[in-house]
């Protein structure tokens, strides 16, 4: 690995997997899938324009990872090799439940979940989330749309009337 | 903005803060150097597939141009074997095939190329010659993502549930275990083994060999009620960790300090008895499966673990014996990875010491090590 890409990996990798983190609800999951892209990304770095594109194209790459593995259909199988040891994460539990949300937000389409995160947590615009999802921004008003409309259904809060 | 916009914010930015804590208290230190170190490894991987697989084009490409020629050139019709049609395996070939790996899942194993990839469902990847899925009953051998090119071998192994009727379809036997074939997708061989609880596949040109290694696991010669094999009078006693064991006496002894390894029994010193005193895990986090075959890689061996580093959830337990009066729960659940980890619970011990059984070959080593353990 050469020395610029690894400044790139130590400056912005953890930022990839909080990313990573939020579109598949679990931290080792999401880091193999950052580790997945980082690595098509650094075999095509050279056709990339500049170094201010690694980002952006790693992002792009993650966000398809995820969603090609989301359309597979074992996507909801867990290998029986992967059974973690721990049956429960004390500081995940300790995180407050906030009216439900986190589980509505697992239970979204995967492309209203990157479109949620990319939204509400990266702070892109619509036209640059189009870009990563190779949609239109129309689409990506759609899906931000529709998801946060089943959020709002799905959420227990008391006395909500959006 | 409005209030549920808001939520998604807040409630993102601290699931991510709380994931990241505990991300931190499992693995501390070095988040980002272990990322760099695990991309490392994973970029020169994927720059040895790409080299194999610009050789692999290379070598067919230069095979059609020195084929073709003749082939056209010759006077008789070239001899071209033809895709082989679904039909009952021959009830032969109990070895494994030179160059070839066995692979076990559950109570079953069968043999396959050793350059095939093993994964725990459907592989999208041309490049490799076959692959093996070892899963359960929920894992789907089914592909409907269009753009998915697989490999043209592929073999399955799949757990079935013990309590499962048996089916109804012809019956036959391969090398002594009976079986019964059951319809399957076009192209499939699918044969359920009552005896072994599992269902084995396979589809491709080697469909029927890889079939006919079918054959039982080590794991469960390890596990099959019946009397303990007797501990033959060269095989070495060792005492370590408040146990004692026996191995054959030629297998070497290594004092360690080392606990936790990525590949199980694939990257276990063949033949050796390790005793280990480790009090910290070592190693990285490590890929769940092998996912390359190789002959002779996985191993026969004992790992025993008496220090701090040796642990056992015992939510991992699929089940507990009593091994001359001491309480022993193994865990076959990194069976893939070739290993039967036991927790022997020993009297005035905190915790238990954890051994660690190479099921490489038949497993009747593997059982005679399991049943000598006891107290010292």
């Amino acid at each position: 690995m050469d020395e610029e890409f690894g400044q790139f990996v130590a400056a912005r990798g953890r930022a990839l997997c909080r990313t990573a983190y939020l579109l598949t609800g679990d931290w080792h999951v999401g880091e193999d899938m950052v580790q997945e892209a980082l690595t098509r990304t650094y075999l095509r770095r050279r056709r990339l324009r500049s170094a201010d594109a690694l980002e952006p194209y790693a992002r792009k790459v993650l966000v398809s990872t995820f969603l090609s593995s989301r359309r597979r259909l074992w996507h909801r199988e867990v290998p029986f090799a992967s059974v973690p040891d721990g049956s429960s994460n004390d500081q995940l539990e300790a995180a407050e439940d906030r009216y439900g949300l986190w589980p509505a937000l697992l239970e979204l389409s995967a492309r209203q979940r990157a479109v949620l995160v990319l939204r509400y947590f990266e702070d892109l615009t619509e036209a640059d989330i189009a870009a990563v999802l190779g949609c239109s921004p129309g689409a990506v008003k759609t899906h931000a749309a529709r998801g946060l409309d089943r959020l709002r259904k799905s959420i227990s809060l008391e006395g909500w009337t959006r | 903005m409005n209030d549920i916009e808001d939520l998604v914010r807040a409630e993102m930015r601290a699931r991510v803060a709380a994931a990241e804590r505990a991300a931190a208290d499992q693995r501390p230190g070095g988040e980002s150097a272990t990322l760099l170190r695990d991309l490392a490894r994973r970029i020169r991987r994927a720059r040895i597939r790409r080299r194999l697989t610009a050789s692999a084009m290379s070598a067919v490409a230069f095979a059609a141009a020195v084929t073709l020629p003749l082939a056209l050139l010759s006077s008789g019709r070239a001899a071209r074997p033809g895709p082989v049609k679904p039909g009952a395996v021959p009830p032969t070939d109990t070895a494994t095939p030179r160059g070839w790996a066995r692979l076990a899942n559950g109570d079953a194993q069968i043999s396959a190329p050793s350059d095939w990839r093993v994964s725990t469902r459907v592989v999208c990847d041309r490049t490799v010659s076959g692959y093996v899925v070892l899963g359960n009953a929920s894992t789907s051998l089914i592909v409907r993502n269009p753009r998915c090119r697989q490999a043209p071998n592929m073999a399955a192994i799949l757990l079935e549930p013990r309590n499962r009727s048996h089916p109804v379809g012809s019956t036959d036997v391969i090398n002594g275990i009976p079986v019964v074939r059951v319809p399957a997708q076009p192209g499939f061989l699918s044969y359920v083994v009552p005896t072994l609880h599992v269902l084995v596949a396979a589809r491709g040109p080697l469909a029927s060999r890889v079939l006919a290694t079918l054959a039982r696991s080590p794991l469960s010669v390890v596990l099959a009620s019946g009397p303990e094999f007797p501990v033959p009078p060269h095989w070495r006693w060792h005492h370590f960790g408040g146990i004692r064991f026996a191995a054959p006496a030629s297998w070497r002894v290594e004092r360690s300090t080392i606990w936790g390894n990525c590949r199980g029994a694939y990257s276990m010193n063949p033949r050796t008895v390790q005793l280990s005193t480790a009090r910290k895990v070592s190693g990285l986090r490590c890929a769940l499966t092998p996912d390359v075959m190789g002959p002779g890689t996985l191993h026969q061996g004992v790992i025993v673990g008496a220090g701090r580093a040796a642990r056992m959830d015992s939510s991992r337990f699929d089940g507990c014996r009593k091994l001359h009066g001491v309480r022993a729960c193994y865990s076959a659940s990194i069976y893939q990875e070739g290993l039967l980890d036991v927790a022997v619970f020993v009297h005035g011990r905190h915790q238990p010491t954890v051994v660690q059984i190479g099921l490489a070959g038949n497993g009747v080593t593997a059982r005679t090590i399991f049943g000598s353990i006891g107290p010292p």
